[in-house]
């Protein structure tokens, strides 16, 4: 399962980090763009700090 | 402003600062107290990321187009996401195959190609040289900046690519053991990253909160010049959706794919577990050496006007408002991250040459005294003119361009590795001919769409005449490629780039096939990991290992290398085994591949083992024997083998075909072993049965089976509401090699119902042929007396001669009864079948015995299910049922019920007789139907009554059974088959 959270994360970051979600904050993108990649590497400090899975030794 | 002896100084203490750092952290690996094996250190080092280009040109980017420079910085957090499965996956393979750059790493996928490898090394120094002249560029002009004189960065800018060569070689090419890690170097790197990001930092608080009160009063400040713009995402800015992506794309392949990323975060790993820390740490330095770009290229413009010069903003205000020092730490951070990214791009880069280059030519010189003497020195000069090479691009067209442009250029040009990489890492069917072609195209439209331009524009090469007229075409002009119009430079290289590059790739790999190697070295990147198995025996001896790393690496690193082994292994040089030989073997060649890349470290190893031609010859005709042996030995294992096939068919086949149900069973009781007949008789499939506790199938049996002494004999099976099933089973050792019990039983319900009738038949067969001797022989002399006493009563006789007589005829009347009965137990007479109906027969036994004053107290229901006829002896079954209910009204004295029921069903006429009486004991039910069983006593039934009705119902091919409980009543259920007319 490990794998596919990262996956998960991954693209939904992606998304995040681009059109069309910069649109919305089209007049003041740095302060949405700062604030999302602080949540991004929060979430990555949270998910890679808990305790190990399943296939957490397997890579990919 | 600072004199130029000022600066060199700064810088030589600076450098010297560095390699003491390094010196340290080295002499502490020695000794086992490392400071560099750890996620911190490892992710400051993945930090040689932020070059030049951040420090400086970050800004100038922010001044120029606004937030798109971020793009550089969120495309490594994006793909760091990524890095708990595709840069372990990057470390494990690398070592395992010794590999020490990205050219190896493309190459050895790909079958250990020489070729692949050249080409990916030829991209990259094309590709990145104009890097490592952007950090020259960056250190000449700040130095120009700070001592005030333009006209000497030149010659500055010389002095320094030497200082910087040499630093490269003394961190990198000290020896010759590219596999093993720098733990100085990266330690050195770390220190850097953290020195740049704290000068950064001080410049940005500076500028934010010291010439401005914070970020919003700049923004305030910009919002009123002409550049408000750059805030801004969208139609009203410079930052374009389609480029964000692109840039966010290219920054992702590039943090995973430039050489000197790759040396730090894949050859320079220690442990698998830093890449988890380095997965949120790394982000987290680029956020916060980010936060104060957008504050000093926003206030460089408020206080300049303009974004001119932007580049060099973070020095040049601090200078203006009257901060020298805060300029000089500038400096300071400026000048690390562009020593620590030429450094490790050059060390990297020349590894990449000499392995996949060099090397390839070199080795015809291998028995040249003192061969590793001459490897080192070109690897040297290697690095020396790989830093020159960047210098000459920085002094010559270098002033064209901004720093992001060349960075850029570079990022584009490494995004070329990523499909053969990936790919490679993910799908086996990639092979090297489409790797190769992917490559190239990528190359070609990397030189075409971007560097061509970037050259006219510069004004090195003039396109004019027939070429000016094919550039300028629709369909091939440089820019917009086959009329692709409207994107930037950037995303239409990327496009037509990648587009060619996938296309080769993943084309050529359809249509064309792998050679072993590749397929071999495919499955081990996709696949299983697995380390690689070392052979029973070795080829070589440990001095032989020794003296061929001694002529590549030298006596005392190979010296050095062979030791370390031993000493970890727990082996000497005189106790070592086969086995370890052998992983001396690999490591050796995982030493020697560090040097000379994988492909030519098993070329190396492949040529030492390999025999003389008288060798060759013995060893030939010996593998020709053992293999005609083994071919032999080969057909009679397949001939045995085939035999054991039709002998475990065969045996199965009986096992299952048996009417015996068979199981096996464990040391624990458990199924191992269940036939079709044990499914039948217990109604469990074999496939739920296994490893299940038998104890717990065969609880129905009574006496049980297991866990009681009795292992053999007569089991009776009750389950629910189903008839007892009579089971002959035992339970016996398996005997010879196997381990465990075998269960048999057989099912002999039907065979002792049988076995009964038998019984009752036999029984009834000799008694009938007694009771016909006894009827005929006792009937006539009986006929004899009856009619003389009915001539006496006839004469005048005395009273008492009278009762005498009256006596003597009553008895002889009941041995008449009697001999009657015998006679029709016997069968004495022909019976008639005729179609007949049971209600008619009911009925008038009914009426029969309603005189009868015992049966006043008894009530009789009758339940007759339609009209019944069926072919019978209507006397004989009027007997059956005046015997049944005469036993029914002797078994209740005191009145009761007789309640009949009779109904057709399944080709059958059902009887039901029950009453209300006393019932029976067990023993005497089994006893009813024998003939002169009777509990009545002598002088009230003749105990032939129901031996009668047994005999009738068989004689009519049915079938009579009782049910009877003590108190409770007794049933008689009577089964004829209906026969046809």
């Amino acid at each position: 399962m490990e794998k596919e959270r990262w996956i998960f994360i991954f693209f939904l970051s992606v998304v995040l980090f681009n059109w069309p979600f910069l649109s919305i904050f089209e007049e003041s993108p740095y302060r949405y763009l700062f604030v999302v990649w602080a949540i991004v590497i929060g979430v990555v400090f949270f998910l890679t700090t808990t305790p190990k899975t399943d296939d957490e030794e397997r890579g990919g | 402003m600072f004199s130029p002896f000022t600066l060199f100084l700064v810088i030589f203490t600076y450098l010297v600062i560095l390699f003491w750092l390094a010196y340290y952290a080295e002499e502490r690996e020695k000794k086992g107290r490392s400071i560099v094996s750890n996620p911190y250190v490892y992710s400051l080092s993945l930090a040689v990321y932020c070059t030049s280009w951040t420090f400086y040109g970050s800004v100038g980017k922010a001044a120029q187009e606004g937030l798109k420079f971020l793009t550089i910085y969120i495309g490594p957090t994006l793909i760091a996401i990524l890095w708990w499965i595709i840069l372990r996956k990057m470390v494990f393979i690398a070592k395992e195959h010794g590999i020490t750059n990205i050219s190896d790493f493309i190459a050895t996928r790909y079958g250990r190609s020489l070729s692949l490898s050249a080409l990916v090394t030829v991209v990259a120094v094309v590709g990145i040289t104009p890097y490592l002249g952007l950090q020259l560029k960056a250190i000449m002009t700040t130095f120009s900046i700070l001592t005030g004189r333009p006209q000497g960065s030149h010659f500055a800018g010389w002095i320094i690519t030497i200082m910087l060569g040499v630093f490269a070689i003394i961190f990198g090419a000290r020896r010759l053991d590219a596999s093993e890690r720098h733990g100085g170097l990266i330690f050195a790197i770390a220190f850097e990253s953290a020195i740049k990001l704290f000068a950064f930092l001080i410049a940005g608080a500076f500028v934010t909160f010291v010439f401005f009160d914070g970020f919003d009063d700049i923004l305030e400040r910009l919002s009123s010049t002409p550049y408000s713009y750059l805030t801004k995402m969208g139609k009203d800015s410079r930052v374009s959706y389609f480029e964000w992506t692109s840039l966010t794309f290219l920054s992702m392949m590039a943090v995973m794919l430039l050489p000197r990323q790759f040396h730090v975060a894949v050859v320079e790993n220690s442990s698998a577990k830093h890449i988890k820390k380095a997965m949120w740490l790394f982000p987290l330095y680029l956020l916060v050496i980010n936060l104060f770009v957008l504050p000093i290229a926003f206030g460089g413009i408020v206080l300049k006007g303009d974004p001119s010069g932007a580049d060099y903003f973070v020095l040049t205000l601090p200078l203006e408002q009257g901060y020298p020092y805060l300029a000089l730490l500038v400096f300071i951070g400026g000048f690390s991250a562009a020593t620590a990214m030429v450094i490790v791009e050059s060390l990297a880069l020349s590894t990449m040459v000499m392995n996949s280059l060099v090397m390839p030519q070199l080795l015809r010189f291998k028995h040249v005294r003192g061969f590793h003497h001459l490897i080192l020195t070109i690897k040297r000069l290697v690095i020396i003119g790989l830093v020159f090479l960047g210098y000459v691009f920085a002094v010559s067209i270098g002033e064209f361009y901004s720093l992001v442009d060349i960075g850029l250029k570079s990022f584009e040009a490494v995004t070329i590795f990523a499909p053969a990489t990936f790919i490679g890492m993910y799908w086996k069917g990639a092979n090297r001919k489409g790797a190769f072609a992917g490559i190239l195209a990528g190359f070609i439209i990397w030189l075409y769409t971007l560097m061509i331009p970037a050259l006219t524009r510069a004004g090195i090469i003039q396109i004019d005449g027939l070429l000016g007229k094919v550039f300028h075409s629709d369909l091939l002009n440089p820019t917009g490629l086959f009329g692709l119009d409207g994107l930037d430079r950037w995303s239409h290289s990327l496009f037509w780039g990648l587009f060619f590059n996938l296309l080769f790739l993943i084309g050529i790999s359809l249509f064309t096939k792998q050679n072993e190697e590749e397929a071999r070295e495919a499955f081990l990147y996709v696949d299983s990991f697995v380390p690689s198995q070392a052979p029973g025996f070795a080829f070589m001896s440990l001095k032989e290992i020794e003296d061929l790393l001694t002529q590549y690496i030298g006596p005392e690193e190979a010296s050095v290398v062979v030791e370390r082994f031993l000493n970890t292994k727990g082996y000497s040089r005189e106790s070592i085994d086969s086995e370890g030989l052998e992983m001396l073997r690999q490591e050796a060649m995982r030493t020697l591949s560090g040097v000379v890349g994988p492909t030519l470290s098993d070329l190396i190893f492949k040529e030492v083992i390999s025999l003389r031609p008288e060798q060759k010859e013995r060893f030939s005709s010996s593998l020709k024997e053992i293999s005609r042996s083994l071919r032999l030995s080969r057909q009679e294992l397949a001939r045995a083998y085939q035999e054991l096939a039709k002998l475990k068919e065969f045996s199965e086949n009986i096992i299952e075909s048996i009417p015996l149900g068979v199981a096996t069973l464990d040391e624990k009781m458990r199924v191992t072993y269940w036939n079709r007949k044990m499914q039948e008789i217990i109604g469990v499939e074999s496939s739920e049965v296994l490893h299940t506790d038998a104890s717990v199938l065969f609880n129905c049996l009574e006496p049980p089976i297991f866990g009681s002494e009795i292992r053999e004999g007569e089991f009776t099976c009750r389950r629910g509401a189903n008839p007892p099933m009579i089971l002959k089973g035992y339970l016996n050792r398996l005997k010879g090699a196997q381990r465990g019990y075998v269960l048999v039983f057989e099912d002999v319900t039907e065979k002792k119902r049988i076995e009964e009738e038998l019984f009752i038949a036999t029984k009834h067969a000799s008694v009938g042929r007694l009771a016909a001797g006894v009827s005929h022989e006792i009937g006539n002399p009986l006929a004899s007396i009856s009619s003389l006493v009915q001539e006496l009563l006839e004469e005048d006789v005395s009273p008492f001669v009278r009762d005498s007589l009256l006596t003597i005829n009553r008895h002889i009347e009941r041995i008449a009864r009697i001999v009657k009965s015998l006679g029709e137990f016997a069968r004495l007479y022909p019976r008639q079948k005729i179609p007949t109906n049971l209600r008619d027969i009911l009925n008038n036994t009914i009426n029969l015995v309603r005189y009868d004053k015992q049966f006043r107290k008894i009530e009789i229901h009758t339940d007759i299910d339609g009209d019944p006829r069926i072919k019978i002896d209507p006397d004989q079954i009027q007997q059956v049922f005046l015997n049944l209910m005469l036993n029914a009204r002797d078994a209740m004295p005191e009145g009761g019920k007789i309640n009949i029921i009779i109904k057709e069903k399944n080709g059958f006429v059902e009887m039901v007789f029950s009453d209300t009486g006393h019932g029976m004991e067990e023993d005497i039910k089994d006893k009813v139907f024998d003939p002169f069983f009777t509990t009545k006593g002598p002088f009230r039934g003749t105990g032939l009554g129901l031996s009668i009705c047994y005999s009738i119902i068989k004689d009519h091919g049915g079938s009579i059974t009782i049910d009877s409980e003590k108190n409770r009543g007794t049933t008689f259920h009577i089964r004829i088959p209906v026969v046809g007319e």
